[in-house]
């Protein structure tokens, strides 16, 4: 199924590769900003979140792999960081976006009620899935990576990506209330 | 047409197809394979349909403007660094230069218009702003200051400096070549004996002597002999001579072979090991 190949191997820079600049960590920061409220969904706690990331970056930049995504290595980076913390981040239901505070903040960008309703449902039906599943739907929604890049950013092998992605899809399904939403075992999987 | 199972048209593909991210040409093979399996089209819908709708509500965070504090911890730790010392470099030279021209500006003596780098590069001794005879020689009457008009060397400034619990008068003379010298006048201090002997501290060449009960100490920008010659031509009632002889003092003492040449060399270090 996977082999070791699709590993992130635990290399050091090589001594001629260029080093990490701060205005390259820089113009990450509104990416990491965005991943980082999707998964705490409060504002100071994101931010207290990606600055522990950046701060974190800086000081083992010597690790990252110049043939690699910055973006990449900052989000596995972040996403540590939010492993290590979740249960102080860890979100009750009482923290659940709630109607009022969700349609001010998407007026101005969600034409109709029915779509903001919606867009509220997948909101807290994420919300009710577990961290890892939140986490890697979130990725795949805001950032759109190829199986090996989320595989990377997520510090798992690619084959547990796919399958990790798939459970959490059906898992959303469920909490969406659709039961004539089809699995996704029957789907083709090449 | 239906596409063939190893063209690799997998659920992400689907999910692409419906935002609108393939080509034309993979899209419509897509399209034709999606209706084929219109349930799992459904799902791949919906699922496309969330992750639009999660994408949509989180994207103005990127155009939000980026906290400070983040933007300081983005820059590298050197940089930040270099901003703590320049600021404090920046405030050091700002309140050297206010010091500077402060001492400037409250005297009236031609010699105090020089030029800032001309005090920076003067001696440690010359860097404080002596004050007008006329506004200090009442009270330091009771130290007699010496006599260096023999040589050239008229009286310009007297200054009382309190170091601790102790008084201490500077007296700051000046040739008509602009030389100038410093002599540290302190009564009732450590004896540093009674004739003229020169004195290596801090890398300052002095000349300390004794009379009527003061400890003076002669300092300036010149050759040891020149120092020493001033010193014996201080007072003209001094009876006793130095010492040591002069051709001693025509090799400064910068090692332990000088000093054995010329014992009335000795230097700090010595004078606290002799006492």
């Amino acid at each position: 199924m996977c082999g070791t190949k699709e590993l992130v191997p635990a290399r050091r820079q090589p001594k001629d590769a260029p080093l990490i600049d701060g205005r390259m960590i820089q113009a990450e920061i509104p990416h990491l900003r965005r991943y980082a409220l999707a998964l705490v969904r409060e504002r100071e706690p994101a931010d207290d979140l990606v600055q522990d990331t950046l701060e974190r970056a800086w000081r083992k930049r010597t690790l990252w792999l110049p043939y690699g995504r910055l973006r990449s290595w900052l989000f596995r980076i972040l996403y540590r960081l939010y492993l290590d913390r979740r249960p102080r981040l860890h979100r009750t239901r009482h923290n659940l976006i709630s109607l009022d505070e969700f349609g001010t903040e998407v007026s101005n960008r969600i034409t109709s009620d029915q779509t903001s309703l919606y867009c509220r449902d997948v909101l807290q039906a994420i919300d009710r899935l577990s961290t890892s599943h939140r986490a890697i739907l979130l990725l795949i929604a805001l950032e759109q990576p190829s199986y090996a890049e989320g595989a990377r950013i997520l510090g798992v092998r690619v084959g547990t990506f796919r399958s990790r992605l798939s459970r959490a899809r059906d898992k959303l399904a469920e909490q969406l209330m659709d039961e004539t939403t089809p699995k996704l075992d029957s789907a083709h999987q090449p | 047409m239906m596409p063939r199972r190893n063209q690799a048209i997998d659920y992400e593909s689907c999910i692409a197809f419906y935002l609108d991210a393939l080509e034309a040409t993979r899209a419509r093979d897509v399209e034709a394979w999606l209706r084929m399996h219109p349930e799992l089209a459904r799902r791949a819908r919906l699922d496309a349909q969330a992750q639009r709708q999660v994408n949509r509500y989180f994207a103005p965070v990127l155009e939000d403007p980026i906290p400070p504090r983040l933007v300081a911890a983005a820059q590298p730790a050197g940089s930040r660094w270099t901003g703590y010392i320049a600021l404090a470099a920046s405030i050091v030279l700002s309140t050297t230069a206010g010091w500077w021209l402060g001492a400037t500006m409250h005297t009236d003596h031609p010699s105090r218009t020089r030029s800032a780098s001309s005090h920076l590069i003067a001696p440690l001794g010359r860097q404080r702003s002596p004050q007008p005879v006329a506004a200090t020689v009442a009270t330091t009457t009771t130290i007699p200051h010496p006599d260096f008009s023999s040589q050239g060397y008229r009286l310009i400034a007297v200054k009382p400096i309190r170091q601790g619990n102790q008084m201490q008068v500077e007296f700051l003379y000046q040739n008509n070549h602009g030389k100038q010298v410093t002599v540290y006048a302190q009564p009732r201090s450590a004896q540093p004996g009674k004739h003229p002997r020169l004195y290596l501290h801090d890398g300052l060449l002095r000349i300390r002597w004794q009379h009527a009960g003061i400890n003076y100490s002669l300092s300036g920008n010149m050759s040891p002999a020149s120092l020493e010659a001033l010193a014996r031509h201080s007072f003209r009632t001094e009876p006793d001579k130095p010492s040591h002889d002069s051709k001693a003092h025509d090799s400064s003492p910068k090692s332990p072979r000088d000093r054995q040449h010329n014992p009335s060399v000795t230097t700090a270090a010595d004078q606290q090991t002799s006492t």
